[in-house]
């Protein structure tokens, strides 16, 4: 047994490696779900509150996302000792991302009594595309996987050592992860269920710790019980909901009335479709997350050649189909639920729950074929190690190169550099930054907060202005915050009838403002130009003289 | 004796759901068989004009191969009930439905198989076991050559795009390593190969991974898709033996990319096979269940096929030549048809049965044409001056999502 634990510290070593190395830099960018996470974790060290001055909050308003409170407030004594920046916002889910690899071992190693099962698990979740990019970002996601992953590993101990602890355990992890991210939130109280029915009989045996378990249990979920039933804990959900998409669904035709045509059917139809698509091998193995952010040029979720283990994998759940490998089949099952019930098509963040499970069966199907080599055993480990590194290294070159290139805009590249630039221009000047959605939704504020450090205090006094942020804060799911940080404002900009605001600065992206709009206007003066990696322009910075 | 009467009764029920509204539904013909039907009237004359005529091969085709089933079935020794499932499968399957009713390669070579696995019926019963190691190793060896040696021409603007991507980047050291023609081309491979491993492309029309060009259908009953899980649960000779044939048909149809419903519906077989494999683990309330599932969305599919509703994006049918043909030939006028209504010569052709005495097929530049005496027929664009042009007659090409129109020079 030293020896595998020996194993599992050098993929661990090698998993921190994969997830913690350049974490700031790669990838290029730094998205506004980080920054407010990061800044928001900042205020609370500083001030105790939130930005917009609510102590200890349930959930984080921020740009109307509402996020769950556990990677903001574990986030805290992190960035106490790094200070707030991109690495130590995100350090937390690399060290999730870590974690998970480790729980992948033991949960593999309790399914099966096999170590070689565990190791081959642990270094199929340490290098999976998945693992390693959900790990490289401030993703609430990741820690909830983490937290799901240790309450699984508990119930699994439960079944193998009918010992209270564990159950205690357990359930800590599995509440922990629904403060953690949305589709835990939906996923926990499934899973419980089917958990509960399943594990019937060992259950009942604890007796009478049942009322303490189910009073505990009570006790962790009420705080999140209770904003479930105000906008700040549904918004999210209803905002992505497919009932509420104003599309269609494939297949109808307003002019039919008829029931092949009827659109709860053939919406019914679209959620099995979305579901399924979740298991079909050229999402899992070839064609990556339809969404530019989340995808890896060329890469997704898993390596082609995990699928034929993959199916191996599956083959022994079916085969040695006991109380645990059920446990398993339900969270596989469960999974891809809360990401098929929305309108986005095969979104890899709303599915992380599917991948872990998926993977420690790959690496228990890796197992099946070692266990049943007479010969070659040492050949096809260092065949099966040879694969993995150099999949893992063309996945890394992908990420690094290709990906900094073609995907840096969508990790919103730029703000950094346009908040470094805008703190150097003398102090009083007029600096508008536009805000260039369609739809406009004035997020930008957020990397001024983040790179700029500001004052939360500061910003507080600002956000109260607006009036008490107690009474509107959980309730009201409109945009509401200032549009102005000190000398910044945030607007959206018509620059035909704001060219003439002498002594303004105006930040603006590059497809707004092309060089022929000031180019030749000597009232005009280009300050900056911000490029994206890829040299393409991004932003320009320009002075009204 | 009763072998004869289930075979009867399967070609009538096949034959009915084939034959009916053979003509017009799908809804106009492909280029496909205007072609055909061009190529043929030099041997059979006009009656190849009806469309009814010009697809009743296929839909005899497809009656055939149903009967075919039927007897391979049983002689290659399936039980009784594995027999009429799968039998029952193929005659309400939409994809079947579907191919036999429009000029179909893939159902030619679906009854040239058929026909031939009955004739080496005891050399394959025998040797089966030596056919299926042959299969794997050709499956390997047809997959190894289409990524190594076929080396299409896509494949290196790829190669040349990354390569820029990291030149750019100024991350020169082993480019060369990790973008190269061999690796883009195996990951072309994985992907048109794993195209047909997606439940999208057989359960949903391709949704929600629908290809861009590709002509998306139905192809199985949704009911069914648990069924290609379940019958992995026992394990089975007939399963790996299934699963092998598959991967080799499939290796066959990524060498030669073959991305359509037409050819690829060689894979049909042993689908059914597998789906079937998969009822057959359960119990005979659930298959029955199933089946009346299936009749449930059968009639919800034939609805809709028989509506013309299920035409995609990409459909290549071009119902609206018909029409435009039809009436155009009624002015009695002489028209200019432009060459942006692609391929207009052959559908005209054939629907006004070769009589384009009237018409003339050229490129058209508006601001260059000064005939006032004759009609043009064009595509709805920009240059179209309505000042110096007098619209006639207005077509919503919604397929193309275009507008034609005919119309002539004030």
């Amino acid at each position: 047994m030293k020896k595998i634990l020996l194993i599992l510290l050098l993929i661990i070593f090698f998993s921190t490696l994969l997830r913690v190395v350049f974490l700031d830099n790669l990838p290029k960018g730094f998205f506004r779900d980080e920054a407010a996470l990061g800044y928001n974790a900042y205020s609370l060290l500083k001030t105790g509150k939130d930005e917009y001055g609510v102590s200890n909050p349930l959930v984080f308003r921020s740009f109307e996302v509402f996020f769950l409170p556990a990677y903001v407030y574990l986030s805290v004594p992190i960035i106490a000792i790094f200070g707030l920046t991109e690495f130590s916002t995100r350090l937390l889910s690399a060290i999730s991302g870590i974690l998970i690899v480790a729980a992948a071992f033991f949960i593999a190693f309790e399914l099966t009594k096999n170590k070689a099962a565990s190791v081959f698990s642990a270094l199929i979740v340490s290098i999976a595309p998945w693992g390693i990019f959900y790990s490289r970002g401030a993703f609430e996601g990741n820690l909830g996987l983490a937290f799901f992953s240790l309450g699984f590993l508990y119930w699994l101990k439960f079944l193998n050592r009918n010992k209270l602890t564990y159950v205690i355990f357990a359930i800590i992890f599995f509440v922990l992860s629904m403060y953690s991210y949305q589709a835990e939130r939906f996923v926990v109280p499934l899973i419980g269920i089917i958990f509960f029915l399943l594990s019937f009989k060992q259950i009942i045996e604890l007796r009478k710790n049942l009322i303490i378990i189910f009073l505990f249990i009570l006790i962790l979920i009420i705080p999140i019980s209770m904003i479930s039933f105000n906008a700040g804990g549904y918004h999210r959900a209803i905002g992505v909901s497919i009932f509420n998409s104003k599309q269609n669904p494939p297949g109808f035709n307003s002019k039919i009335d008829f029931i092949p045509n009827d659109l709860f059917l053939l919406r019914m139809r679209q959620i099995i479709a979305l579901y399924a698509s979740y298991f079909s091998p050229l999402n899992l193995f070839v064609k990556g997350d339809y969404d530019m952010q989340r995808s890896v040029e060329k890469f997704t979720v898993f390596y082609t050649w995990n699928f034929p283990f993959l199916s191996l994998g599956f083959l022994w759940l079916f085969k040695t189909f006991n109380l645990k490998n059920k446990l398993l089949l339900s969270w596989i099952i469960i999974a891809p639920v809360p990401a098929a019930l929305t309108t986005d098509l095969f979104h890899t963040y709303r599915s992380l729950l599917l991948y872990l499970p998926l993977s420690i069966l790959t690496g228990i199907g890796i197992s099946n074929v070692f266990d049943n080599l007479s010969k070659f055993k040492l050949l096809f480990i260092f065949t099966i190690l040879l694969i993995s590194l150099s999949s893992v290294s063309f996945f890394l070159y992908s990420y690094n190169v290709y990906n900094t290139y073609t995907r840096s805009r969508y990790w919103e590249f730029g703000y950094k550099e346009i908040v470094s630039f805008t703190g150097t221009l003398p102090k009083g000047t007029r600096v508008v930054v536009d805000d260039y959605k369609k739809d406009p939704k004035f997020e930008n504020y957020i990397y001024f907060l983040f790179h700029a450090k500001t004052d939360p205090a500061k910003y507080q006094y600002e956000v109260a202005k607006l009036g008490n942020p107690n009474i509107y804060y959980y309730s009201n799911p409109s945009l509401l915050r200032p549009n102005r940080i000190g000398n910044i404002t945030f607007e959206q900009v018509d620059w035909p009838t704001r060219r003439g605001d002498t002594g303004s600065v105006f930040v603006m992206p590059a497809s707004d403002l092309p060089e022929s709009e000031f180019m030749t206007d000597p009232k005009v003066k280009l300050l900056k130009e911000i490029r994206y990696p890829s040299g393409e322009i991004a932003f320009r910075i320009i002075k009204i003289l | 004796m009763q072998d004869r009467y289930s075979i009867l009764l399967v070609s009538i029920i096949a034959a009915l759901i084939r034959f009916w509204q053979l003509g017009d539904i799908p809804q106009g013909l492909s280029l496909q068989e205007v072609k055909f039907a061009l190529y043929l009237s030099n041997v059979f004359g006009e009656v190849v004009y009806n469309p009814f005529l010009l697809r009743l091969p296929f839909a005899l085709l497809g009656t055939v191969s149903i009967v075919l089933w039927f007897v391979f079935l049983i002689k290659y020794n399936f039980s009784r009930q594995v027999t009429i499932l799968a039998t029952l499968l193929l005659i309400f399957t939409p994809w079947h439905i579907h191919q036999s009713r429009v000029l179909s390669i893939g159902m030619v070579i679906m009854v040239l198989s058929l026909i031939l696995l009955l004739i080496l019926r005891k050399l394959i019963l025998r040797y089966y076991k030596k056919i299926y190691f042959v299969l794997s190793c050709m499956f390997i060896l047809v997959s190894l050559y289409s990524i190594i040696l076929q080396n299409p021409i896509n494949v290196k603007h790829e190669v040349g795009e990354l390569r820029g991507y990291a030149s750019r980047l100024n991350i020169n050291s082993f480019s060369y390593l990790f973008s190269n023609k061999y690796l883009e081309s195996l990951r072309l491979w994985e992907s048109l190969t794993f195209e047909y491993l997606d439940l999208g492309n057989y359960f949903f029309s391709g949704y929600p991974r629908e290809r861009w060009g590709v002509e998306e259908i139905q192809k199985f009953y949704l009911v069914l898709l648990p069924f290609i899980f379940i019958s992995f649960i026992k394990r089975s000779s007939v399963n790996v033996s299934t699963v092998i044939l598959s991967l080799f048909m499939i290796s066959l149809l990524v060498l030669f990319k073959i991305r359509d419903s037409d050819v690829s519906i060689v894979l049909l077989l042993p689908l059914l096979l597998i789906i079937v494999k998969g009822l057959m683990v359960m119990a005979q309330k659930i298959q029955v269940l199933v089946m009346v599932l299936m009749f449930i969305e059968f009639s919800l599919f034939s609805f809709n096929y028989y509506t013309g509703l299920t035409e995609g994006l990409f459909s290549p049918r071009r119902p609206l030549y018909e029409k435009i043909a039809k009436e155009i030939y009624s002015l009695n006028k002489n028209i200019i048809v432009a060459d942006r209504l692609q391929n207009a010569r052959y559908y005209f052709q054939y629907y006004l049965k070769n009589d384009l005495e009237k018409l003339k097929f050229r490129e058209v530049k508006l601001e260059m044409e000064n005939d006032k005496e004759r009609y043009f027929l064009d595509v709805l664009s920009n240059g179209l001056s309505l000042e110096r042009v007098e619209i006639i007659k207005e077509y919503d090409d919604s397929q193309n999502r275009k507008q034609i129109v005919l119309y002539r020079i004030r």
